[in-house]
């Protein structure tokens, strides 16, 4: 029964941090048909933020905030600079271009920082952990699963409640519909970019402290679990995205826990396997969508 | 109020639109009616900006909207309503509703304007907070356009409104747009029923493979009919749909 609950603490905590990741590369992907291949160098962006802020002693909160807020600029930048002009090429120029961003902000970073890793200061109570009933519950994963549920329900509000929110909702469902009403098409992708931002950073924040340190290439695995997260869960829409990361979470929490240990060093070949055999049988993810297969010029 | 000169419109290589002319008035409600093909909804959407035309000019209140983009034309006061309607099924109807009203957001009269929308499409008001994905085809019709009034167009175009409703429903839209131009709005139609559009509007242009071959008020087109019938594809039915006139 402890082991139970604590795995479910474990793949919640995990599953939620992978949801916000799939769901910052489909909110994009839902209105511009782009994976964005730089959303995991957002993710380092907010590490780095983290890195350069933490100096002076300033509050844990204060870093966190401006690693957010340091990803969702750099997020929109990205879109100004590099996409918005590729727009209304072809899909495959924007996606040339998710690659090039990703190794310029990659190689900023090597540049201006360093290609080895730089430890950030995790705060202590994070490793610290709370017994409960028999249960060692962690700081960090109780931390987790609270900001990515209050951030979930925040976007919720935020797409169903206000009219720039309802209109990226409806962009994915007929973007030129939604330009024929009056509703600028640069005003929305920009907003899109900033929530796809804004939860990178999060994400960062959250993976950074748990790693300890941060890298050039800190963003790849992010970027590959929300990949994996988005096709598993359908890419179709924000719920899949959600189901698809918590599913992953579970699936890897439950495989480190109940593997034996001389093929746990393949677990990640499990998980993969798992993956597949999704995609086999549901090709088009585990949740049905709605989005068009159409795309914003 | 609106003035077309010389507008072509191609796809690659194909010319859908060509050298077409056409003017609407203040006030004034005008079809398009042709056969399938004909070019009358590229004309709309070229007016609307959503596709670019190769040659030709757009003027809407004295200003051109070539190169405009759709979001740019709908903020001048036009309004289209597609053929295919432009629901948006994730969000409810309310929701659609409410960005209709996009560009008129923070001002104080919406309340009462939103009142008159229900009020005139009392199904929209019953299925506020359902999906707009499982209304019906008509309902989905007045959604389309309540949603387009909240804009308040000074030009509001219609692309086969009567397309695909039952019977009754489509009595109820021409009635509607028979309503709406009453009521001074400054309506384009485009209509595959010429029968009835005829007898609704104040002029009327008919296409033929994306060139003008006849227009004016009902009765000259009627008068032409011969021309009207042969342009048409020679469909019997065509032809006779406009010779019968009233009656029928």
């Amino acid at each position: 029964m402890q082991t139970f609950l604590q795995f479910i603490l474990n793949a919640l905590s995990l599953g939620s941090i992978y949801a916000l990741m799939a769901l910052g590369l489909v909110i994009v992907f839902g209105i511009l048909r782009l994976v964005n291949f730089a959303y995991g160098e957002l993710i380092m962006v907010a590490g780095y933020a983290w890195f350069a802020l933490q100096g002076p002693g300033w509050p844990w909160v204060l870093l966190a905030v401006g690693a957010v807020i340091a990803a969702g600029v750099v997020s929109v930048l990205t879109e100004r600079v590099a996409f918005r002009p590729v727009r209304s090429d072809s899909l495959n120029a924007m996606l040339v271009t998710s690659f090039a961003v990703s190794t310029l902000l990659q190689n900023s970073a090597l540049l201006l920082v360093s290609p080895r890793a730089r430890a950030v200061e995790v705060p202590s109570v994070l490793n610290n952990s709370i017994e409960f009933g028999g249960l060692r519950l962690g700081v960090n994963d109780l931390v987790t699963i609270v900001v990515c549920g209050a951030v979930l329900l925040a976007l919720g509000a935020l797409l169903r409640r206000t009219t720039l929110g309802i209109a990226l909702r409806a962009a994915a469902d007929d973007f030129r519909m939604l330009r024929l009403l009056g509703v600028r098409a640069d005003k929305v992708i920009a907003t899109a970019f900033a929530i796809s931002g804004v939860l990178a950073g999060v994400v960062g924040v959250l993976w950074i402290t748990r790693i300890g340190a941060v890298t050039p290439t800190v963003g790849a695995a992010p970027l590959l679990i929300a990949l994996i997260a988005v096709v598993v869960g359908g890419m179709n829409g924000l719920a899949g995205s959600i189901v698809g990361g918590y599913l992953l979470g579970t699936l890897t929490v439950g495989l480190q826990l109940f593997l034996p240990q001389e093929v746990l060093a393949f677990r990640d070949a499990f998980i993969f396997a798992v993956v597949i055999i999704v995609l086999v049988l549901r090709p088009q993810g585990l949740v049905k969508g709605r989005y068009s297969a159409e795309r914003v010029a | 109020m609106l003035a077309i000169n010389g507008l072509q419109v191609r796809y690659g290589a194909i010319v859908a639109v060509r050298d077409l002319s056409l003017s609407v008035a203040e006030g004034e409600l005008v079809a398009l009616v042709g056969a399938n093909g004909a070019g009358k909804s590229t004309t709309m959407a070229a007016i609307a900006g959503v596709v670019k035309p190769s040659t030709g000019t757009i003027t809407f209140l004295g200003q051109s909207l070539r190169g405009r983009s759709s979001e740019a034309i709908a903020g001048l006061g036009v309004a289209l309503i597609p053929e295919d309607r432009g629901i948006f099924p994730s969000l409810t109807v309310e929701q659609n509703l409410r960005l209709g009203a996009y560009l008129r957001r923070g001002q104080k009269d919406l309340g009462k304007d939103f009142a008159s929308v229900y009020r005139r499409f009392p199904i929209l008001a019953e299925r506020a907070k359902q999906g707009a994905g499982t209304l019906s085809g008509g309902e989905q019709q007045q959604l389309a356009i309540g949603r387009a009034l909240l804009s308040r167009p000074k030009l509001l175009m219609l692309d086969e409104p009567s397309l695909g409703l039952s019977p009754t429903m489509v009595d109820r839209m021409f009635e509607l747009i028979d309503e709406l131009h009453r009521d001074g709005t400054t309506i384009l139609l485009v209509e595959q029923n010429v029968r009835r559009t005829l007898e609704i509007v104040d002029r009327a242009y008919l296409l033929t493979n994306g060139r003008l071959t006849a227009s004016g008020t009902p009765e000259q087109l009627r008068r032409e009919v011969d021309i009207a019938g042969a342009y048409m594809g020679g469909r019997a039915a065509a032809a006779g749909d406009i010779s019968e006139g009233r009656t029928g």
